[in-house]
């Protein structure tokens, strides 16, 4: 890869070599900082700089936040927009098949309900025509 | 010791009151008379299932709708019928001691019928104020046995008016088909 071992050691020199930091690169940095931190300690502590108050939310609220922070938008996460999805066709599905079960069993109700007033109907009349003949 | 008598009088109140609103069907040999039947039917409704029924009995047809307006107001429809093979597969002693369950002073005899064979006929009303809260009635005939417990306010022109629709005949009226009107083959 190099010739000899002093291009290296130029190379190496030029790299780390202090240079200036691209114009509004430190408000950036302190401005992203102060995303992902509470009021109490965007007041109290200066970027970088370790704090002791607690974050008020969840760790998995946190998590999500700080995706967000990354990426914009949660549906930006190629994972997460596959999981929203699955999650909402499970959903639709299960919905689906929960409301035609109902369905059939409010069939089977109805019919029992209709087999029960026919076999009272057919009771009745019997009876009825058993005490007409015995009238006559 | 005050408050402990009357949250037992309470509790007890409690159970009465939900007994009287959901009453169990009478008859206590349904498994007996089942094992010896060669067919049998069994439809149990009760309050809730009949309300549930009713979400599916379309309103706009007049006779769902006629249907939905009966059972709207009932408390519980319990039919049992059993078909045998042969005869004097139930006894006497048997029907008599469902008949009994029905003697005491609600219930009233509206119809009791005997043959010389043996099989007779009962129609049981409970009258709440001049008023039929519920019906029971046995058929008994050689070889076959029918009981249908209707609980809630009904009056036997409700039903007469459900007749000649879904296969529920006409009281009254004796038409040519077998009479029984009951399913065929296979037992629920």
């Amino acid at each position: 890869m190099y010739e000899t071992e002093d291009e290296f050691e130029q190379e190496l020199r030029d790299g780390l070599r202090p240079r200036q930091a691209p114009e509004g690169f430190a408000d950036r940095v302190i401005a992203l900082s102060s995303v992902g931190t509470s009021p109490a300690q965007r007041d109290g502590a200066r970027p970088g700089q370790l704090s002791t108050v607690e974050d008020p939310l969840p760790a998995q609220a946190v998590l999500i936040r700080r995706q967000l922070t990354h990426s914009g938008r949660l549906t930006d996460q190629p994972l997460l927009r596959w999981a929203i999805a699955a999650t909402l066709l499970i959903s639709i599905a299960f919905g689906g098949y929960a409301e035609r079960q109902r369905q059939i069993a409010g069939e089977r109700a109805r019919q029992q309900v209709l087999l029960a007033l026919r076999i009272t109907g057919s009771t009745l009349r019997a009876v009825h025509n058993r005490i007409a003949d015995g009238n006559d | 010791m005050k408050l402990r008598i009357s949250t037992v009088i309470l509790l007890v109140l409690c159970a009465a009151g939900a007994f009287a609103q959901s009453a169990p069907f009478p008859v206590t040999l349904e498994k007996e008379l089942a094992a010896r039947a060669s067919n049998f039917t069994e439809v149990t409704l009760d309050k809730s299932m009949l309300s549930f029924a009713s979400k599916f009995l379309n309103g706009k047809d007049s006779d769902d709708a006629k249907v939905r307006e009966l059972i709207q107001k009932l408390d519980g429809i319990y039919v049992r019928s059993y078909e045998f093979d042969k005869d004097n597969q139930y006894t006497t002693a048997e029907v008599d001691s469902i008949r009994k369950q029905f003697a005491g002073s609600e219930w009233s005899p509206m119809v009791r019928e005997r043959s010389k064979k043996g099989d007779g006929t009962d129609v049981f009303v409970k009258l709440v104020n001049g008023d039929i809260h519920g019906m029971f009635v046995l058929d008994a005939e050689p070889k076959e046995l029918t009981f249908v417990f209707i609980s809630g306010p009904i009056r036997p022109d409700d039903l007469n008016q459900l007749g000649g629709n879904f296969g529920i005949p006409r009281v009254g009226e004796d038409h040519s088909d077998d009479g029984s009107g009951k399913p065929k083959g296979g037992a629920k």
